[in-house]
């Protein structure tokens, strides 16, 4: 398959889904989090600071796996490695 | 003309080149300095207001409280070794911190939305938790730590460090260069009004990213210092 169409479709398809499945994972992850960072907070309202800075990393951590999604999207739309080598571009 | 503006959307800085004089180099670079410029100068400002009496001025407060929110994880990661270690935490604090806020002004954007900056700030990191390690503990109890859990895990130990450090880089420039992309996309859509709150979003978003940065950094020199290996999160 050398026929740059091709190559376009399946990058902008493929970025659309690498950003829905790098989205909807982390979204579950994170609001299970907050759930459980807000419950730790009604009941230990003292240890508010301790709790919310770890919840804070621990956001960033699950993150991290939408942000990598993210840069695959971009990735394949804007730094495309199989483009160049069928247009020549 | 919004299909000439949607082409302007580059990946990162380094796409954008710039002719400083008889050279053109990307815009990643004038970026930088101008951010390392601004930060320089907001240091010595605050330096020259320090004051150890009883009438301290808001900015030496608000500069206070900030290093406090630094000093604190650092103090639990590295108990008593904190003092050592906080000028260079803090640096790259500063230096991350105030990328954020000079993206915030208009045609700015942030130097950490370009990989290679993003990446060098990792690679220093990389870097700096066998320095620090070795500064402190010395070379013998800081190699010994790499043999603690079991002198089999030293392969897995080595390859969680390198992958770490891509995490680390590959985390700050997808989320700079992310919001970025998002708020000129935004902006083609939408010109009026709605660019300026995504705008403030992406400053809040950038600033949770500078604390991020350095509180896996502080994460990073601790576990090199407590000689736990690298059981921390990447």
């Amino acid at each position: 398959v050398s026929d740059p169409t091709w190559i376009a479709v399946t990058s902008i398809v493929v970025a659309g889904l690498t950003t829905a499945a790098g989205s909807v994972g982390p979204a579950f992850g994170e609001a299970r989090a907050l759930a459980q960072a807000l419950q730790a907070l009604a009941q230990q309202p003292d240890e508010a600071n301790a709790i919310t800075r770890t919840l804070f990393v621990g956001l960033a951590m699950i993150e991290s796996t939408a942000i990598y999604c993210v840069v695959i999207a971009l990735v394949l739309l804007f730094a495309n490695p199989f483009w160049g080598a069928t247009t020549g571009a | 003309m919004d299909r000439a503006r949607v082409a302007t959307v580059t990946l990162s800085p380094d796409a954008v080149p710039v002719a400083i004089g008889p050279w053109t180099v990307p815009a990643t670079l004038p970026i930088t300095w101008a951010t390392m410029a601004a930060v320089i100068v907001a240091a010595a400002r605050c330096r020259t207001l320090i004051t150890s009496g009883p009438d301290p001025s808001r900015l030496q407060v608000a500069v206070e409280a900030i290093l406090d929110l630094i000093r604190e994880p650092l103090e639990a990661a590295a108990p008593g070794r904190s003092d050592r270690i906080l000028p260079f935490v803090a640096t790259v604090f500063t230096f991350v911190a105030g990328a954020s806020i000079v993206a915030a002004l208009p045609g700015m954007r942030a130097p950490t939305s370009s990989l290679s900056t993003t990446s060098a700030l990792a690679t220093i990191v990389f870097f700096a938790v066998p320095v620090i390690g070795i500064q402190q503990l010395g070379l013998r109890r800081y190699l010994a730590g790499y043999l603690r859990p079991s002198p089999w895990m030293v392969p897995f130990t080595l390859i969680g460090e390198v992958s770490r450090t891509v995490a680390l880089s590959v985390r700050l420039f997808g989320a700079m260069s992310s919001g970025w992309m998002l708020a000129a996309t935004i902006t083609v859509l939408v010109p009026l009004f709605v660019p300026v709150v995504l705008e403030a979003f992406s400053l809040l978003m950038g600033l949770v990213q500078a604390y991020i940065f350095t509180v896996l950094t502080i994460v990073y020199v601790g576990a090199g210092l407590t000689g736990q290996g690298t059981d921390a999160p990447s």
